[in-house]
C-alpha cells in the first residue's frame, strides 16, 4: 500500500507542496522588509549588530516506517535527514533596535519573528509561523477526492448492506493510506506608537488552516439500521483578526478603548460523499449521496473600555473593564435532506441560520489596604452570552434517510432554542500579615449562573476559603483550603423536554404517555448544573538550605461530590503530589530532578433502558450500572547542565518520563452483565543530550541526541485497523497510534557576529 | 499499489516520496539560504567599528567598582540600552539607583564595613535578589514605578498573582536580555533546555500543569510552538485563571474560530465552557478529553437505548465485540458535529 499525501483539488499540490509555495512567498517578503528598513537603520546613529546563524543537519531514525505521534507538531514523522537553520540578529543603537529570530527555518514548523522600533517610541512586530498537526499517517480510505468537498467511490467499488463478501473485498482492494493532518500558517503584524501619555496599538493576524479532519458520514434512523464511514473532511479555514486600541497612562490612572474584529471564512460550506450502502437498508431508504454542513463563516466584533485608578484613599486601587461584543453567523442552510426520495411535509422556517449572540463582559476589582498589614480585595465579574436567534421549529430528517415526519406533533419537531448564559461572580478576599513574612487569608465568593432553556434556570455557589503563607530564612510554607457549595434551582428534565420539543409534540405526549415524557432519565443530573460540594486544599513547602539548593514539595487535592446525583457523574477526586529539587554543587553545574504523581478518580452511574420498554425499564433499579475510572499518571524527570572550560563547553543531559494508566471498572445491576476492560496505557520516555563548544569567539559547534519512546494500549483503537469494518457497521479511517522508538541526531555550527 | 484520482496520478517513484537526498533537501534549503545571505549582508552593513569600547556613564561608575559582574550582565539589557543611551525621563537617568534607590548611604556603609570588617547593611539599599528582606509589594513597587497600568499589566492590581505575593523578579530576570525574558515558555525550544519549561518560570509553581504537558494528548507547548502566555496573562487577565480573554471559550476561539459559531443547533455545555469536556493542559485521552468516551458523554446523556446502555468489556474486539458507541470515535460514530451543527436536520449533532 502506498502513502498518498492529500492534495488540493484545484492545484493538485500536496500539503507539503502548498507549504513550499507559501515559503516562496514569505522569505522574499522578509528579505524585502529587512532591506527596506536597513537604509533607515544605517542612516541612524551608529549602532551595534550582534547575533548568530546556526547551520546544521538533523537525522531522524525511527523503528517504524511512519510515526504520526512522534511528528504530530513538528511534521517530521519518518526517517529523514534535514538541514537545520536558525538565526538570531539584534541591532541596537542608542535610539533604535531591531531583533530578528528565525527558528527551524528548513523544517515544517518554522517561524520568523521581527521586532523593531525606537526606544521609548514606536515598535513594530512581525511574525510568521507554521504549525503542522499530524493526526494520522496510516489512515486509510477507499474514497477519491480527498482534500475536496466531494468524495466519490472508485469506479468498480462494490457496495452492500453489510461489510462482508464482495464489499469487504472491495474495501481491501481500493483502500489506500492517506495522511490526515492540518497545517496552520499564521502571519501577524503589530504596530504601536506612543504620543505623550497616549499609545496607539494596531495589529492584524491572518491564520490559514488547511488539511483534513475526521468526519463520520452516517446514514440510518436508529442503531438497528445505522451505517457509517469515517471520512477525511476538508479543512480550508481563513481567519482574519484585526484589533486597534488607544491607551492612556497617567500618573495614577490608566484607560484603554479597544476594538476587535475577527472574521472566520470556510472555503467549504458543506461536504458531500457518495454512499457505499444500497438504497434500502433494513427497510430504510438511504440517500445515494450524503451531505453535511461544515463550520459556517462567522464574525465577532467587540468594543471594550477599561481603566484604573491608583493611589486612592486607604491605599486603594480600582480596575474596571466592560466589553460589548457580537458573534454572528448567517450561512445559507442546506435542505433538510439530500435524499431526493425524502418527502418534505413541513418547509424550513427560514433559509439561513440567522444566528447572533451578544457578549457582555464586566469586571471590577477594588484593592485596598485600610490598615497596615491588611489587604482587602473586592471583585465583581459578569460574563453574559445572550443568544438572539429566532426560536423556530425545525422538523428534522435523520441522516438523509427516509422522509420527514408529518405535522409538528412528532418527536422530530424541535425548537432550535436560543441558549443564553449569564455568569456573575462576586468575591471578597482579605489577607493580614501577622508577622513579617507570614500572612493569613480569608475569602468568600458567590457565583451565580443563569441559563435559558436548560434543566435548571439558575445555579448558585458559595465558596469559603482560607490560607496561610509564610516565608522564612530557609524557605517558604503555604496552606490553602476552600469549600464550595453549589445548588441548582428546581432541576428538572421536563424543562428541557418542553423547551426543545414542539408544543404540539408535548401536548401529544401528555395525552398518550405522560409518565415517559422525557428524553434523559429524570434522575440524571448533568454535572455542569448539578448540586455539588467542592473541597479543595493544598500545601507547599519550599526549602532552600543553601543559596545553591532548593527542594519543593507540593500537594493539591480537589474533590467534587455531586451529593444529590443518582445518575450521571457522582464524584470526581483529583490529587497530585510533586517533589522537585534543584542544586548547583559547583558554579558550573546545575542538577534538577522532579517527580509528580497525579490521580483522578471518577464515579458515574446510569440505568440502561430501551425505548420499547421505557416505562418499565427506566424504573427498574436492577438495570442500574456504575462505572469507576481511575487515571494515574506519574511523571519523572531529571537533568544536568554543565558549563565547563571557562564556559566554552556546554553539556546537558535531560530525561523525562510520563507513564499513564486508566483503569475502568463496572458494577452492573442484577439484570445486566459486565466483562472487565483492559487498562488504557500510554508511556512516553525522552532523553535529550547536547554538547556545545565555542572554538573561537565567532564560531561554535555542537552535537545533539534525542531519544523518544512512546507506547500505548487503548482498547478503543487496538484491533480496529484503518478502513476496516471491525466495528459494527462503521468503516473506519484512523487506527491506533503507532508505538515507536525515535533517535534524533544533530550536528551544527554557529557563526556569531558582532557584540562586544 | 498505484492510485489514480481526478487530479494526478501517484504511482511508482513520482510524487512527494521520490527523489534523492540532495534534491529533496535543496528545496528545503534554498529559501533559508537566501534568508541567511540577506541577514549576513545586513550584519556586514552594520558591523561595529573595530576597537570601539563602551564608555561607562557617570551614573554607574560608583556601582561598578564593587558590582562589576552585576553591571556587566545588566549592560546588554534593554533597560541598560535605554537608560544609559536614551533615557526617557529623569528617573531613568539614575541608572542603578532607579531600582535600587539612593546609593549614597549604602556606599558610605560599605566603605565603613570594608574598614571595620563587618557585613554590609542590606537594609540601606533596595535588594531584589533572594537575599532581599523586602516584601513582595515593596519589590514590585520598584518595577511598577514605570510599568503600572500600561499594556498587558493594566489588570495587575487585584490579579491572582498579585494577591498571592508573586513578585516581578520571580519570573523576570532583571539582568537578562529582554528577548529572553519575554519568551516565557520558549525556553523549551532552545536546546538544551527543552525540559526546562517545567523547571523554569510557570512550571516552577504550577507543577501539576508541568506534568500534564507530558501526556500523550497535549497542545504543542513542549515542542515550543505555544507558550503559557498564549492563553494566560500572568500580569492579570480579563478572564478566570488570568486568561487573556474574558472567558474560557473566547480564549479557545482565538485559535479555533471555527468552533465559535454561533450554530443553528448549539450544544449547551460547549457554549458554556470548552473545559467541561476538554483538559487543556494535557490528557491521557485523545483530543484533550477529560475522560474516555462514551463515559464522558454519559455523564450528561441518559436517554433510552444506546445513551443509557452500559458499555463494558464485551464490546471490544479482543472479547469478540464490535460496539460502535464504544470503539474508535465512540458516540462520534454518529454525533460527529459535537461542537454544534448548522444543518437544519442537525439537532442530534449528526450532520
Amino acid at each position: 500500500m502506498r502513502l498518498l499525501k492529500p492534495r488540493c483539488p484545484v492545484t493538485g499540490r500536496s500539503a507539503k507542496g502548498r507549504m513550499m509555495e507559501m515559503n516562496k512567498r514569505i522569505y522574499p517578503l522578509v528579505i524585502v522588509l529587512l532591506l527596506a528598513i536597513s537604509p533607515g537603520m544605517a542612516a541612524a546613529e551608529e549602532g551595534e549588530v550582534e547575533g548568530h546563524v546556526l547551520i546544521g543537519a538533523q537525522q531522524i531514525n525511527l523503528d517504524k516506517h511512519l510515526a504520526s505521534k512522534y511528528g504530530q507538531y513538528t511534521g517530521e514523522f519518518e526517517d529523514s535527514t534535514k538541514p537545520l537553520v536558525d538565526i538570531e540578529l539584534e541591532y541596537e543603537s542608542p535610539d533604535l533596535f531591531l531583533e530578528l529570530k528565525g527558528e527551524e527555518l528548513a523544517l515544517p514548523d518554522r517561524s520568523v519573528e521581527i521586532e523593531m522600533g525606537r526606544y521609548g517610541g514606536y515598535e513594530v512586530e512581525l511574525k510568521y509561523d507554521e504549525q503542522p498537526n499530524v493526526i494520522s499517517t496510516t489512515a486509510a480510505t477507499v474514497y477519491e477526492g480527498v482534500g475536496s468537498d466531494n468524495l466519490t467511490l472508485p469506479a468498480g467499488f462494490h457496495g452492500g448492506g453489510n461489510v462482508s463478501g464482495d464489499m469487504e473485498d472491495s474495501l481491501h482492494h481500493y483502500e489506500r493510506e492517506i495522511e490526515v493532518r492540518t497545517d496552520r500558517k499564521t502571519a501577524f503584524a503589530g504596530f504601536e506608537v506612543p504620543a505623550g501619555p497616549l499609545m496607539v496599538e494596531i495589529s492584524y493576524k491572518n491564520t490559514r488552516k488547511t488539511g483534513e479532519l475526521p468526519y463520520t458520514a452516517a446514514f440510518g434512523v436508529s442503531g438497528g439500521n445505522h451505517r457509517a464511514v469515517v471520512l477525511p473532511a476538508p479543512v480550508d479555514y481563513t481567519t482574519n483578526d484585526f484589533s486597534a486600541s488607544l491607551n492612556f497612562k497617567g500618573e495614577s490612572s490608566h484607560a484603554r478603548v479597544e476594538y476587535f474584529l475577527s472574521n472566520f471564512d470556510n472555503s467549504n460550506k458543506s461536504f458531500t460523499w457518495e454512499s457505499m450502502w444500497p438504497s434500502t437498508v433494513s427497510g430504510q431508504n438511504y440517500a445515494s449521496e450524503g451531505k453535511a454542513s461544515l463550520a459556517p463563516n462567522n464574525s465577532y466584533q467587540r468594543i471594550g473600555l477599561s481603566g484604573g485608578l491608583r493611589d486612592l484613599p486607604l491605599k486603594s486601587a480600582v480596575n474596571a473593564l466592560i466589553d460589548f461584543g457580537t458573534m454572528k453567523q448567517d450561512d445559507t442552510l442546506l435542505p433538510y435532506s439530500n435524499n431526493p426520495n425524502s418527502v418534505i411535509n413541513t418547509p424550513m422556517p427560514r433559509e439561513s441560520a440567522d444566528v447572533k449572540i451578544d457578549v457582555t463582559h464586566m469586571k471590577l476589582d477594588v484593592t485596598s489596604k485600610p490598615i497596615d498589614n491588611l489587604n482587602v480585595k473586592l471583585g465583581y465579574n459578569k460574563h453574559e452570552t445572550k443568544d438572539k436567534k429566532p426560536n423556530d421549529v425545525f422538523v428534522y430528517v435523520t441522516l438523509d434517510t427516509g422522509s420527514q415526519e408529518e405535522g409538528l406533533d412528532g418527536a422530530h419537531a424541535l425548537y432550535a432554542a436560543p441558549y443564553s448564559v449569564t455568569r456573575t461572580d462576586i468575591t471578597l478576599d482579605a489577607s493580614y500579615m501577622v508577622m513579617p513574612g507570614t500572612s493569613v487569608s480569608l475569602g468568600y465568593a458567590n457565583k451565580t449562573d443563569e441559563r435559558t432553556n436548560r434543566e435548571t434556570d439558575k445555579t448558585t455557589e458559595n465558596v469559603l476559603s482560607a490560607g496561610v503563607n509564610s516565608m522564612f530564612s530557609m524557605g517558604a510554607l503555604g496552606l490553602k483550603y476552600s469549600q464550595g457549595d453549589r445548588k441548582a434551582s428546581d432541576y428538572s428534565q421536563d424543562n428541557m423536554f418542553r423547551a426543545y420539543h414542539s408544543a404540539e409534540h408535548v401536548e401529544e405526549e401528555l395525552h398518550t404517555a405522560p409518565e415517559i415524557m422525557f428524553d434523559n432519565h429524570p434522575d440524571l443530573r448533568k454535572f455542569t448544573l448539578a448540586d455539588r460540594k467542592r473541597t479543595k486544599w493544598g500545601a507547599n513547602v519550599t526549602l532552600m538550605p543553601t543559596e545553591t539548593a532548593s527542594v519543593g514539595l507540593y500537594f493539591n487535592s480537589m474533590k467534587d461530590d455531586y451529593n444529590d446525583t443518582i445518575m450521571g457523574l457522582k464524584s470526581a477526586d483529583n490529587q497530585n503530589f510533586t517533589i522537585d529539587a534543584t542544586v548547583a554543587p559547583a558554579e558550573y553545574v546545575t542538577l534538577f530532578v522532579y517527580y509528580t504523581t497525579d490521580t483522578l478518580k471518577t464515579e458515574q452511574s446510569g440505568r440502561s433502558y430501551r425505548g420499547f420498554a421505557k416505562a418499565v425499564e427506566s424504573a427498574d433499579p436492577k438495570r442500574d450500572w456504575a462505572v469507576n475510572i481511575e487515571d494515574k499518571t506519574p511523571t519523572f524527570g531529571f537533568g544536568v547542565n554543565v558549563a565547563a572550560m571557562d564556559e566554552k563547553l556546554d553539556l546537558s543531559l535531560h530525561y523525562a518520563m510520563s507513564d499513564a494508566t486508566s483503569s475502568i471498572s463496572f458494577t452492573p445491576g442484577e439484570s445486566l452483565t459486565a466483562e472487565p476492560l483492559p487498562d488504557i496505557k500510554s508511556k512516553l520516555t525522552q532523553v535529550d543530550a547536547t554538547a556545545k563548544y565555542a572554538f573561537t569567539e565567532a564560531f561554535s559547534g555542537g552535537l545533539g541526541y534525542e531519544y523518544e519512546q512512546f507506547s500505548s494500549d487503548d482498547w478503543s483503537y487496538d484491533d480496529v485497523p484503518p478502513s476496516s469494518a471491525v466495528i459494527d457497521h462503521v468503516v473506519t479511517l484512523l487506527g491506533a497510534y503507532e508505538d515507536y522508538t525515535a533517535h534524533l541526531f544533530k550536528v551544527f555550527v554557529v557563526y556569531h557576529f558582532g557584540g562586544h | 499499489m498505484g492510485y489514480q484520482n481526478d487530479n494526478l496520478s501517484v504511482s511508482g517513484d513520482s510524487g512527494e516520496g521520490g527523489g534523492c537526498f540532495a534534491e529533496e533537501n535543496m528545496k528545503y534549503l534554498k529559501a533559508p539560504l537566501y534568508f541567511c545571505i540577506a541577514i549576513s549582508a545586513l550584519a556586514f552593513l552594520f558591523r561595529p567599528a573595530a576597537g570601539e569600547a563602551m564608555e561607562l556613564p557617570d551614573a554607574i561608575k560608583q556601582c561598578v567598582k564593587c558590582h562589576k559582574n552585576y553591571v556587566n550582565t545588566w549592560l546588554p539589557t534593554k533597560h541598560a540600552k535605554v537608560w544609559l543611551g536614551n533615557p526617557q525621563n529623569e528617573m531613568q537617568e539614575r541608572a542603578c539607583e532607579t531600582c535600587h534607590g539612593d546609593g549614597a548611604r549604602h556606599i558610605a556603609d560599605a566603605k565603613a564595613k570594608a574598614d571595620s570588617g563587618g557585613s554590609v547593611d542590606l537594609g540601606l539599599i533596595r535588594v531584589l535578589s533572594k537575599k532581599s528582606t523586602l516584601s513582595a509589594e515593596e519589590k514590585n513597587s520598584v518595577c511598577l514605578q514605570c510599568h503600572s497600568g500600561d499594556g498587558t499589566r493594566a489588570l495587575w492590581a487585584g490579579s491572582s498573582h498579585e494577591a498571592n505575593g508573586i513578585t516581578c523578579v520571580d519570573c523576570h530576570q532583571h539582568k537578562a536580555p529582554v528577548m529572553a525574558v519575554k519568551r516565557i515558555g520558549h525556553y523549551a525550544r532552545q536546546l538544551p533546555e527543552r525540559i526546562d519549561l517545567g523547571t523554569e518560570l510557570c512550571g516552577k509553581c504550577h507543577t501539576e500543569k508541568r506534568a500534564m504537558l507530558m501526556r500523550s494528548s497535549h497542545m504543542p507547548l513542549r515542542e515550543g510552538k505555544m507558550t503559557c502566555a498564549d492563553c494566560h496573562n500572568p500580569h492579570g487577565g480579563k478572564g478566570p485563571a488570568n486568561l487573556i480573554q474574558g472567558s474560557v471559550n473566547e480564549n479557545c476561539y482565538s485559535c479555533h474560530a471555527e468552533k465559535r459559531g454561533p450554530m443553528l443547533w448549539e450544544h449547551p455545555p460547549v457554549r458554556d465552557n470548552c473545559s467541561n469536556c476538554h483538559s487543556p493542559h494535557g490528557s491521557n485521552y485523545a483530543n484533550l478529553l477529560k475522560s474516555k468516551g462514551p463515559y464522558l458523554c454519559q455523564q450528561c446523556h441518559m436517554a433510552s437505548y444506546h445513551p443509557s446502555a452500559l458499555y463494558e468489556g464485551s464490546g471490544i474486539p479482543a472479547n469478540g465485540g464490535a460496539a460502535k458507541q464504544q470503539l474508535a470515535r465512540h458516540c462520534l460514530s454518529c454525533h460527529t458535529q459535537v461542537h454544534g451543527s448548522n444543518h437544519p436536520s442537525g439537532p442530534r449533532l449528526t450532520r
